[in-house]
């Protein structure tokens, strides 16, 4: 995720901004720098959203837990 | 604005003017994400799936793709208003992680990619010039939920271009008596996921109570005849739309038995080598401005 992200990003769940707080960064062949791992803390409301391999995941929690739930009974199914 | 305070928007097959300043432009989800179904997204392009949309478009426009799934659609949309920006939203972690690859794969650096949910997404009021999903609407339950979301992200005279399957008008031919009977256990699956299968011919009026206007409507089919058409759909039924994850699903929700499930099974078995074999997939298509 690159940091200019940040400008037009939101917490899904209230609408408030977020603060950066960047674990791993790379440079990228362009010269921008691109966020691996971090979080994106709401300056709003108690909700944090974790960025991994530079993707961020900002399901709102409760629907993020609903998810990895299901995907678990679907592996347990069907492995 | 036009001077009656109308939003104003080009008609398709007329793309908007050089220099004109930018001013619009699952746990429901039974089918999974198998390599048939990955398959059937690779053929879904931005010049095959969303052409009805593309004479909108121009470089420097931000759109947003809601439930951009692997990206196929997003990365042709992502060219056409390039260096403008498209931001690629999905609940499924492994179709953002497909999408950000072929992004990548096409040298696209004005593709963004989001693993959010679309009635609840990540992006301030007003940000977008245009909103685009292919086959999504007719997964998601809450159609009023997502539309009012897309409306709050999108810009005063923005635009919004929706394609959505109708399935009551898809046709497989030869039917052989059965494969009419797999459609309608396709509409009950989505139908039991709390989607919408006739969701296309429903648009407008979705739109509308949205609070869209000018809406902008056409249908077309997607077109399997050609030997390799046949094979690939004959592929889709056996290995996802047959699977046990999916045939289980069905039962249990009552849209199909055993016995049924193989008959379509048998039919689509002559169907394959059937030289008359052609199967066409129904699609509305509607574009309307935010005011």
């Amino acid at each position: 995720m690159r940091a200019d992200l940040m400008e037009i990003l939101v917490c899904p769940t209230c609408k408030g901004g977020f603060t950066l707080g960047i674990e791993q960064t790379e440079v990228l062949d362009d010269g921008r720098e691109e966020i691996l791992a971090g979080t994106l803390d709401c300056n709003d409301c108690e909700y944090v959203f974790r960025i991994d391999d530079g993707i961020p995941n900002l399901l709102p929690p409760e629907l993020n837990e609903t998810l990895t739930a299901t995907r678990g009974q679907a592996e347990e199914l069907h492995p | 604005m036009t001077a009656s305070g109308d939003t104003e928007f080009n008609q398709p097959g007329a793309p908007p003017t050089e220099g004109d300043e930018p001013t619009w432009a699952t746990p429901d989800y039974t089918m999974g994400f198998g390599e048939e179904m990955m398959e059937t997204f690779r053929r879904n392009t931005a010049e095959a799936s969303a052409a009805y949309l593309l004479p909108y478009l121009r470089p420097g426009l931000r759109v947003l793709d809601f439930g951009c799934g692997p990206g196929t659609i997003s990365v042709g949309l992502a060219r056409a208003v390039a260096p403008g920006e498209l931001h690629g939203v999905d609940m499924e972690a492994s179709q953002i992680d497909l999408a950000r690859s072929v992004a990548l794969a096409g040298g696209l650096d004005n593709a963004t990619f989001h693993v959010a949910d679309v009635t609840d997404m990540p992006f301030e009021d007003g940000y977008f010039d245009v909103a685009h999903c292919h086959s999504v609407l007719m997964h998601i339950p809450d159609t009023a939920a997502v539309l009012a979301e897309v409306n709050r992200v999108l810009k005063p005279g923005g635009i919004i271009g929706c394609r959505e399957m109708i399935c009551e008008s898809c046709f497989t031919y030869p039917d052989y008596g059965v494969i009419g009977r797999a459609w309608e256990m396709f509409e009950d699956l989505v139908a039991a996921d709390d989607g919408h299968p006739q969701m296309g011919k429903q648009l407008k009026r979705h739109l509308e109570d949205a609070g869209f206007t000018h809406v902008q409507t056409s249908a077309t089919f997607d077109d399997y005849a050609t030997p390799r058409d046949v094979a690939f759909i004959s592929e889709v039924v056996d290995k996802w739309f047959l699977a046990p994850e999916v045939t289980e699903a069905a039962i249990k929700y009552g849209a199909a038995t055993e016995a049924l499930c193989n008959q379509i099974r048998a039919a689509y078995n002559r169907w394959r080598v059937d030289s008359s074999a052609w199967c066409g997939l129904a699609f509305g298509e509607a574009v309307a401005g935010k005011p």
